[in-house]
């Protein structure tokens, strides 16, 4: 098929083209009419017939008149209604083999190198996790491969825009919408978040970048072993100032939105209905994949699930960091 | 004759406005809110498309544009969109075509005129406190959260919704229990069908928004156990309560502007409707279909692929039926009958019936399951809800202003400048609608601050903006100094040109005879 006009966005992945196809038949019969309809008015407005004493009294269309005005409409809306079917379906349809990454909101610190200083308040953009566990603010993809995009809702409803892919992936908190597609050639093209919900997040947009599959790999290799050769603890650290839970959990002893992360390892917690838990290994896991489940005491169950958005190595680590933060409290 | 009509509004000017019973008066006063919502909202329209067409901030920064956005937004919709055909013009003029002296039950109709102003109090009120801090359709949950301020405008907004309730169970009795003698249901002019089948569909929608406006006003900043997603709503539910009301709604106002434009087209050229039945009947059709069209919204929220299949085929039926509509008044205008001349009023009625044709054409690239998702969220869905939706409103308000202002003010309005007018304001729209539509297709997301580089489409609409901010100030002031006693103008059929004229205290001197044909011009 060909390649989008340069007044179209370029065609990132397969289903952009599908989806051009349909817009050029839509466009072309939606001009014919337009042109038909407003040029019929400007004639018969500007050219008045005036009485012909023959036909004087003869008002009304008859029914085949009528018939055809009803039906002529109706053929090409359902044509035009066919010609949009395959399309919308194809690109929710699992396709086997397909490389995944989840894309959701999450709070990013100003500058992730440093910790955030008193009061700075976290940024919230996209985040985008690829299958080891890796999380980045920008959507790297290898070209010609069959990727499972999976948009996730988190913080508010959030939706992304992706005109070079011709979807838009909505979803509610704790929601998720699969998209499945083939990347096209290597390019660099806009994502936008499309929902105003405050403030915090107008500054919202990343990067679509397609590259080379052999140049992708080496790209994910290299930001992915950062944290091997860290100790389990600094490790830990990074995960979770990559992930976003700094943004309600301190390090300090002090409750956020949810509880602080000092102190917190080995401790027995009230939940909601009265039960009570120790924080060991499974609890941390489940409260992590699963949030809701089993709520401490003085909380809401707010945070977004984390299933799929970290590996159980990354949660390995930052359960070595909170055992860390036991050690710093009791200096 | 009504006795309490008669004594609640005494001839001449001394009588209250604001607590007269006469649906003339209560029609006026909806027709000057309507007038100054749609002059605010034109100002931030301009002010927004300029903001799109140059990069950085020109007049206001991006979170301020929002707020306004959100403010436009409420005063187009609430204040403009939904009462100004209706309440307005219909309060006036639907009464006087059935040959009623009121409507069927003016203290209502005076409770309704309050219950409305009070809700353009809230929304002033909210854009006082710095503007409502949302979209105006709701956000949740965000909206829910402590950092909205939100509470007013959606007050403004349950309270237009409820007013608009009582108004149209009002319609529905005036047309069914207030005919003139010998007036059957077959000889009702298509206008007044049109407000009829649009007050069904307010009437069968509204409870939704009142519900969702009420969840969301009680559980503002509080844990409440409908927007628990355990115990009740998700928050998303909320939201599609809300569009359950709005999609149906929103498209419905097209209704009164058909019913309108074929009045004027018919009166104006001295040609009967060439299929009256067809045009009442697909009204109709879609006041049904438009309840379907939300399942629309539904296509990217991960709802069931058949509900997005429904949304779809109810939209292109919809389109479908606008344009059978379209070719029934092409129809007309194609038949034989005496010459005519082209004024002001024609003028807005052909602008109105080109909008809705391109407005419908555009709709058909949203309504498409594949385009839907590329579209959907762009700027392209701004401009087809400006060409369907907004510019059909503006100008079929503006053609019924002009043809019945001989019966609102005694005077007609057929010179030059009223002309101009209406071409500033249609070329305005025009430009501005398909501008928007351009950089829809070039990917420029809704709402965006900035086009993202210079872009011929950002510079056009941001001219029509302009256009159109200029032309409805000519177009006001043209209606304003019309002279008493100038031209009679061009008088319909109908039974409200019978009527007597605004001053006097009652409608009909003597009880109308029903048994005529609204469009016998011969």
């Amino acid at each position: 098929m060909n390649p989008a006009p340069s007044w179209m966005p370029p065609q990132a992945a397969d289903i952009a083209k599908s989806v051009d196809w349909s817009f050029e038949v839509t466009l072309f019969i939606a001009l014919f009419l337009a042109v038909t309809v407003v040029g019929l008015l400007a004639l018969f407005v500007s050219t008045s017939r005036p009485q012909d004493k023959q036909s004087a009294g003869r008002d009304g269309a008859g029914w085949v008149v009528q018939a055809f005005w009803v039906l002529a409409p109706l053929l090409i809306c359902g044509y035009l209604f066919t010609l949009g079917l395959p399309g919308y379906v194809s690109n929710t349809r699992q396709r086997s083999e397909s490389y995944t990454v989840v894309a959701a909101v999450q709070p990013w610190t100003a500058d992730e190198s440093k910790e955030r200083s008193e009061g700075e308040l976290p940024i919230a953009d996209w985040s985008f996790t690829y299958p080891n566990g890796f999380v980045a603010r920008d959507l790297r993809l290898p070209a010609h491969k069959k990727i499972h995009l999976v948009v996730q809702g988190s913080q508010g409803a959030q939706t992304l825009y992706a005109p070079a892919l011709r979807i838009e992936g909505k979803a509610a908190f704790g929601e998720k919408e699969d998209f499945w597609f083939e990347t096209s050639d290597p390019g660099s093209y806009p994502l936008f978040n499309t929902v105003y919900s405050g403030g915090e997040f107008l500054g919202m947009g990343a990067e679509l970048m397609i590259s080379d599959a052999a140049e992708f790999d080496t790209w994910l290799q290299e930001v992915s072993n950062d944290l091997s050769g860290l100790p389990p603890a600094e490790a830990g650290q990074v995960v979770f100032q990559r992930n976003g839970c700094v943004a309600c959990h301190s390090i300090n002893g002090t409750p956020l939105v949810g509880p602080s992360f000092q102190g917190l390892w080995g401790r027995s917690e009230t939940l909601a209905d009265g039960s009570s838990v120790v924080v060991d290994a499974d609890y941390v896991a489940e409260s992590i994949f699963n949030p809701t489940a089993k709520v401490v005491k003085g909380f809401q169950p707010v945070m977004p699930p984390f299933a799929g958005r970290i590996s159980d190595e990354h949660v390995g680590f930052l359960i070595e960091y909170m055992k860390s933060l036991n050690g710093e409290g009791a200096k | 004759m009504s006795a309490t009509h008669a004594a609640a509004a005494p001839s001449g000017t001394q009588g209250s406005w604001l607590f007269s019973l006469d649906h003339r008066r209560i029609g006026v006063l909806y027709l000057w809110v309507s007038c100054f919502a749609i002059l605010v909202a034109a100002f931030l329209g301009w002010l927004t498309a300029v903001e799109t067409a140059y990069p950085g901030q020109t007049f206001v920064g991006e979170q301020d544009l929002h707020l306004l956005g959100a403010g436009r937004g409420l005063f187009l919709v609430f204040f403009f969109l939904l009462p100004a055909i209706p309440a307005g013009l219909g309060n006036f003029i639907l009464p006087l075509q059935v040959g009623a002296e009121n409507v069927f039950h003016p203290s209502m109709n005076r409770l309704a005129l309050h219950t409305f102003l009070l809700g353009l109090l809230a929304a002033v009120v909210a854009a006082l406190l710095g503007g409502a801090d949302a979209w105006w359709a709701p956000l949740t949950p965000y909206d829910l959260g402590p950092g909205a301020v939100v509470t007013w405008s959606m007050a403004a907004a349950a309270l237009v919704v409820f007013s608009m309730m009582m108004t149209s169970l009002n319609f529905i009795g005036t047309v069914h229990l207030r005919r003139a003698p010998g007036m059957s249901l077959s000889r009702l002019p298509v206008s007044v069908w049109a407000i009829y089948i649009y007050s069904w569909v307010h009437i069968v929608a509204a409870p939704a928004a009142t519900l969702a406006y009420g969840a969301m006003l009680m559980s503002r900043g509080k844990e409440m156990p409908f927007t628990n997603p355990e115990t009740g709503f998700a928050f998303s539910q909320i939201e599609m309560l809300f569009w359950f009301f709005a999609a149906p709604v929103l498209l419905a106002t097209i209704l009164p502007v058909i019913g309108v434009v074929t009045e004027v087209l018919s009166a104006q050229t001295r040609r009967r409707p060439a299929a009256p039945g067809l045009l009442v009947y697909a009204m109709a059709a879609i006041g049904v279909m438009s309840f379907m069209v939300w399942g629309r919204e539904l296509f990217s929220i991960g709802a069931h692929e058949r509900l997005a299949i429904v949304g779809s085929v109810a939209s292109f039926l919809v389109y479908a039926l606008v344009l059978t509509i379209i070719f029934a008044w092409i129809g007309t205008l194609s038949q034989r009958g005496s010459g005519f001349q082209v004024d002001a009023a024609l003028l807005y009625a052909v602008f109105a019936i080109a909008f809705l044709a391109i407005g419908a054409l555009a709709g058909c690239f949203t309504a498409s399951m594949a385009l839907g998702p590329y579209l959907g969220p762009s700027l392209f869905a701004s401009g087809r809800f400006e060409l369907l939706v907004v510019s059909p409103v503006v100008m079929g308000l503006l053609a019924g202003l002009h043809y019945w202002w001989p019966k609102l003010r005694g005077c007609s309005c057929r010179g030059t400048a009223a002309s101009l007018g209406a071409w500033a304001v249609f070329l305005g729209l025009l430009l501005s609608g398909l501008g928007k539509l351009a950089l829809g297709i070039m990917g420029v997301p809704a709402r965006a601050y900035s086009a993202g580089g210079p872009h011929l489409a950002a510079y056009l609409a941001e001219l029509g903006a302009t256009l159109v901010l200029c032309g409805l100030f000519v177009v006001v002031t043209v209606l304003a100094r019309a002279e008493k006693g100038s031209d009679e103008g061009i008088e319909g059929a109908g039974l409200e040109w019978q009527a007597g004229s605004f001053n006097d205290a009652e409608n009909f001197s003597t009880v109308p005879d029903g048994h005529i044909d609204p469009y016998d011009f011969r």
